[in-house]
């Protein structure tokens, strides 16, 4: 048999839904340092993020039996476990602690780290700045909308509120800079 | 917005996909992808796209210790074991190895005791752990056959779902009963129907001395185009193709022939210069033969448009 880290996430995933740690562990090693680093990002905190991870991964040990490959890429399911669980966990304190706005969402902290990268970071910093460079190229009002989305873990209509906007604005910019992002990072490749 | 579920929700994939969407129309979303593979193809797309905005991020590796935290989650708990054992070093003098004082026989008698007292404590806690190792061994499995029959389970729930769709895309169509046609047929049907679901699917009956064949044809397209399938349990008649033929009143337009394979199976695509509904029936027949209507091997009626536009 094949080790783990010659299978393919799909395979991976399967195995983890037959209760195999094992396929879980070559998932955490595959997948860690994005859904830490997202949880990070989003929660701006580093014992909560660690949490996060740990729950996330939890999760898909739980919800791996549910994954279906005509409704996305495992890469895709799985960061949407972790996003979705990231949400949760910001929706929660937002309600409960009242947070405030964030602030800073238009910086972002999106550019390249200083620090030197492992040859894993450096790939994974290549993509990372296409992906900043598609989103600096957004019209303002579709990329605030996509972040305070994704990133905020605001809803359209809160963003709506927020922004002083009709909803049906929102929802066309959010649609917009998502399609406009998706051929832009298409473009890129080609 | 005005949405339900019959409706393709393309224009909220975006939102969807960024978790933006709130309670009401997510879940419209959820309950529709959960019964539409055109839209679970769009859904997926827009999930990639939604994914990548995660590695804007600056990436940083998860700190140590998370993953031991998850597996010992994961993991069915190991009893602990906790031998009251005396960590002391012990002291060894040359006093040790001589005769006490007090030894007789009468004085072995307690440690004797003793020693085979704590040699049955020391079996007893062996056979516990032994026996904590098999339970655990058995939850393990348990736990495996659990999820792999939840997987089963959520596959099987899959399959009547799309089932029931067909059935009733089908009964909608005037093909009451599954029963009717064969699998292969209806698994070519289920997936034009879900692919195109404005097609229009028309069963032929087969003649008396024909009893062994089976067609459809799905028309599309306000009868512009269509797909012929036939199937037939005695495919005995070699290379001999099936003839299609459009039928309005004593007219017979050839629309073409179907070569079946060695399992009496074949299609043919046809794409008529005028709509298929202005014909009057479909009939097919076998090469060689003259298109007479005792002859035909499989007919029936086309009926007129269902949604005409």
């Amino acid at each position: 048999m094949a080790s783990y880290s010659e299978l393919e996430d799909i395979q991976l995933i399967q195995m983890t839904a037959g209760g195999d740690g094992h396929a879980l562990e070559e998932l955490y090693s595959r997948y860690s340092t994005a859904v830490y680093s997202l949880a990070r990002y989003m929660l701006r905190n580093e014992a909560s993020a660690e949490d996060a991870t740990q729950d996330i991964f939890l999760n898909v040990w739980t919800k791996s039996a549910s994954y279906k490959p005509e409704r996305g890429a495992p890469r895709s399911w799985l960061m949407s476990v972790a996003h979705n669980k990231i949400i949760d966990i910001i929706r929660s304190q937002r309600r409960h602690q009242n947070l405030g706005d964030q602030g800073d969402y238009e910086t972002l902290d999106l550019l390249p780290s200083r620090s030197r990268p492992t040859d894993e970071q450096a790939e994974l910093n290549i993509e990372r700045e296409r992906i900043v460079k598609a989103l600096d190229g957004l019209p303002e009002g579709q990329r605030s909308a996509l972040i305070l989305a994704y990133f905020e873990g605001y809803s359209q209509s809160e963003i709506a509120a927020k922004l002083g906007l009709p909803l049906g604005t929102v929802k066309t910019r959010m649609r917009l800079g998502m399609q406009k992002l998706r051929l832009e990072l298409e473009a890129d490749v080609a | 917005m005005s949405l339900n579920l019959r409706d393709h929700p393309d224009d909220l994939f975006e939102a969807y996909a960024l978790e933006a969407l709130d309670a009401y129309e997510a879940n419209l979303v959820d309950q529709h992808l959960e019964n539409c593979s055109r839209c679970q193809v769009l859904a997926g797309r827009a999930l990639e796209s939604v994914t990548r905005l995660a590695m804007a991020v600056e990436q940083a590796p998860a700190p140590p210790g998370i993953l031991d935290r998850v597996m010992a989650e994961i993991s069915p708990p190991v009893p602990a074991v906790n031998p009251a054992v005396n960590n002391e070093p012990r002291r060894w003098s040359l006093s040790r190895f001589m005769l006490p004082s007090w030894f007789t026989l009468r004085g072995l008698a307690l440690p004797a005791a003793a020693a085979v007292v704590l040699a049955l404590f020391g079996l007893s806690v062996a056979l516990n752990l032994r026996l904590a190792e098999q339970v655990d061994d058995m939850a393990q499995r348990n736990s495996t056959v659990t999820a792999q029959m939840a997987n089963a389970l959520q596959e099987t729930e899959r399959l009547q779902r799309e089932t029931s769709i067909l059935a009733a895309q089908m009964e909608s169509s005037g093909i009451v009963s599954l029963g009717k046609i064969s699998d292969w047929t209806a698994t070519l049907i289920g997936s034009y129907l879900d692919a195109f679901p404005e097609t229009q699917p028309v069963m032929l009956e087969p003649s008396e001395e024909h009893s062994g064949h089976e067609g459809f044809l799905l028309v599309e397209d306000e009868g512009m185009k269509a797909t012929m399938m036939i199937s037939s349990q005695n495919p005995a008649t070699g290379n001999t193709p099936y003839l299609v033929w459009l039928v309005r009143g004593t007219d017979w337009t050839p629309a073409g022939e179907v070569m079946v394979n060695e399992s009496g199976q074949g299609t043919l695509n046809i794409e008529s210069g005028q709509s298929l509904f202005e014909f009057d029936s479909v009939n097919v027949t076998m090469e060689g033969q003259e298109p007479a209507r005792d002859q035909v091997v499989l007919t029936s009626r086309i009926p007129h448009q269902a949604n005409p536009k």
